[in-house]
């Protein structure tokens, strides 16, 4: 059986935990990528995604779209741009130190096209370019170009408007070009002419 | 002119080439990316290289959740004592209504004041100079020759409006002390002060939440963003706030250890590159965020410039085409503005309505005393 998401909504505001539980299970996964590529650490996302869906609970009786992962993402980026400041008060909470534990390269799904995911050091790397945008640029690369999501839902979850989305993206994009043409060898082939 | 005009074509099409791989560019746009790669093999590689970088991005592989996020019944039952909190539209909406309230107090008393003392005509001649000045909308592109601001005469420029404004506020101050020297300073001086806005804004808060509360069932998108909104007010004043907390605190700290290093030579020293490290950070994200509002500038400047050259060379003599480039120009500008806006919205707004406000009160006390002035000089 699959219930539709305003279904869940519906339900979810009514206090039915199933039905929001339901609503977690959907979006985790999406809500926890967006945050682990943002911060940079599986462990920090781990904090965040469950704060988010907490987040999200407390205010589902305010909801009144109809796409939630926007929303979700919304939440999610506030509890990261949060925790990015504390951590910057803590300076020895670097991001950095959480880039090269095992879960963050290794943790991922069979997915369709396995042999085209990139694994290992690229990965890392890559991920390394992500976190050395602000965190604005960050945001819209990693929902748009990482993720997939449209500029729409983009600008949804980041609050701004859909010709900031392509500014940030267009700069986010030009910077992480910059920092991959450093990497040489660790390239696959194919991309080094092209970069 | 040609080179220059060739560098601005790089850059304007340079903004557009993200979009453009997305397909997210007008059909214009798209026309003029097009037209320009071809003869440009530095933006075609620029292109090649954005796509070869998308194409890594999208590789990356999905993470899989070490867990579920599922709330347990403790979990909701923690989070579902809700804070009762008043509607955005209502803060805002009081905040607003007690800075204008407190505008028209000041104002009515300056003008009354003004109007009292009875100017001079020499005194108030300089003072109605800025205010004209500042309240005339910011003159079109500076950059373009006179051609093109026959071109696009309503496009406002974001560049030129901001500095406008901004020179409005120190500017009317000293002409209205000359003239009414006691009057007009404390006038002056209250106006900008905090201590104001704030008495007021706490009279105004209760008297303006019964309506919007009631408009708070109807307005669907107000309602709904509600804790959102309030986390995102949060974020903004928490931000300000802790990144200069941050920034005095790292820097006091790292003064510290300087002097702690140089007595007690290697100890220290580890940590002084750690706060070093903060700070570079802090100032580089802050350089980065000034950075950005100005490139934006340029890339939009460079857009709206080079289309105005393109239109203006090309079709001088169309006029339904150049009208479409108009209204384009001005969507662009308009995602900019937001943008410029979406860091201090409240605080800008309400200084600019009240520099403006101030400008015409004191235009209107000029205004009001020379024509007082020439009656008496007429009987």
């Amino acid at each position: 059986m699959n219930i539709g998401d305003l279904e869940l909504i519906r339900r979810s505001k009514e206090g039915d935990l199933d039905a929001f539980n339901e609503i977690v299970a959907r979006y985790q996964r999406q809500v926890f990528n967006t945050a682990a590529r943002i911060l940079g650490s599986t462990s920090y996302a781990d904090d965040a995604t469950q704060e988010t869906f907490i987040s999200a609970y407390r205010a589902i009786g305010k909801f009144r779209g109809v796409n939630l992962a926007p929303w979700l993402l919304r939440i999610a980026k506030n509890q990261c741009y949060d925790m990015i400041r504390s951590m910057r008060r803590r300076p020895s909470d670097s991001l950095e130190e959480n880039l090269t534990n095992p879960s963050f390269v290794a943790a991922q799904s069979g997915g369709s096209a396995e042999e085209e995911t990139l694994r290992g050091e690229l990965a890392t790397e890559i991920q390394r370019a992500i976190l050395s945008l602000p965190k604005e640029q960050r945001l819209v690369v990693t929902l748009i170009d990482v993720q997939g999501f449209s500029y729409e839902e983009a600008a949804e979850a980041a609050e701004v408007s859909i010709g900031t989305v392509k500014s940030r993206l267009s700069r986010g994009r030009a910077r992480v070009r910059d920092h991959l043409r450093g990497l040489g060898e660790l390239l696959p082939s194919e991309f080094r002419q092209s970069l | 002119m040609s080179t220059f005009w060739q560098n601005r074509r790089h850059a304007a099409i340079r903004a557009l080439l993200s979009s453009y791989i997305d397909g997210e560019v007008s059909a214009a746009e798209g026309r003029r990316v097009e037209e320009h790669l071809t003869g440009c093999d530095e933006c075609a590689a620029e292109l090649e290289s954005l796509r070869a970088t998308m194409t890594l991005l999208r590789r990356m592989p999905m993470l899989e959740t070490p867990r579920s996020y599922a709330l347990t019944p403790a979990d909701a039952e923690a989070a579902a004592p809700q804070r009762r909190l008043p509607s955005l539209a209502s803060f805002t909406g009081g905040l607003a209504t007690a800075g204008a309230t407190a505008l028209v107090v000041v104002l009515i008393v300056g003008v009354v004041f003004l109007a009292r003392l009875g100017f001079t005509g020499s005194a108030a001649a300089p003072a109605a100079a800025p205010a004209s000045m500042a309240a005339a909308p910011a003159p079109a592109a500076p950059a373009a020759a006179p051609a093109p601001q026959r071109a696009m005469p309503a496009a406002p420029q974001p560049a030129a409006a901001a500095p406008a404004q901004a020179s409005a506020a120190p500017a009317q101050p000293a002409p209205a002390a000359q003239s009414a020297p006691a009057a007009a300073m404390t006038m002056a001086d209250e106006e900008p002060s905090p201590t104001v806005a704030p008495a007021a804004a706490e009279q105004a808060v209760p008297a303006a939440a019964p309506a919007p509360r009631a408009a708070q069932e109807g307005e669907e998108i107000a309602e709904k963003e509600v804790v959102m909104e309030f986390t995102a007010i949060d974020d903004a004043d928490a931000e300000a706030t802790t990144t200069a907390e941050a920034y005095i605190a790292a820097q006091a700290t790292y003064e510290a250890d300087i002097a702690e290093a140089q007595m007690a030579a290697t100890a220290a020293a580890q940590e002084q590159v750690q706060y070093a490290t903060a700070l570079a950070q802090w100032e580089k994200d802050q350089e980065e965020r000034v950075r950005e509002q100005a490139e934006e500038r340029i890339a939009t400047q460079a857009t709206y410039e080079a289309q105005l050259a393109d239109s203006y060379a090309v079709q001088a003599r169309k006029d339904e085409a150049r009208a479409a480039g108009q209204v384009e120009s001005a969507e662009i500008q308009a995602t900019d503005t937001l943008e410029q806006g979406e860091i201090t919205i409240p605080l800008w707004v309400l200084w600019i309505v009240g520099a403006a406000a101030l400008v015409a009160a004191i235009a209107i006390a000029v205004w009001l005393a020379r024509r007082r002035n020439d009656a008496n000089i007429d009987k």
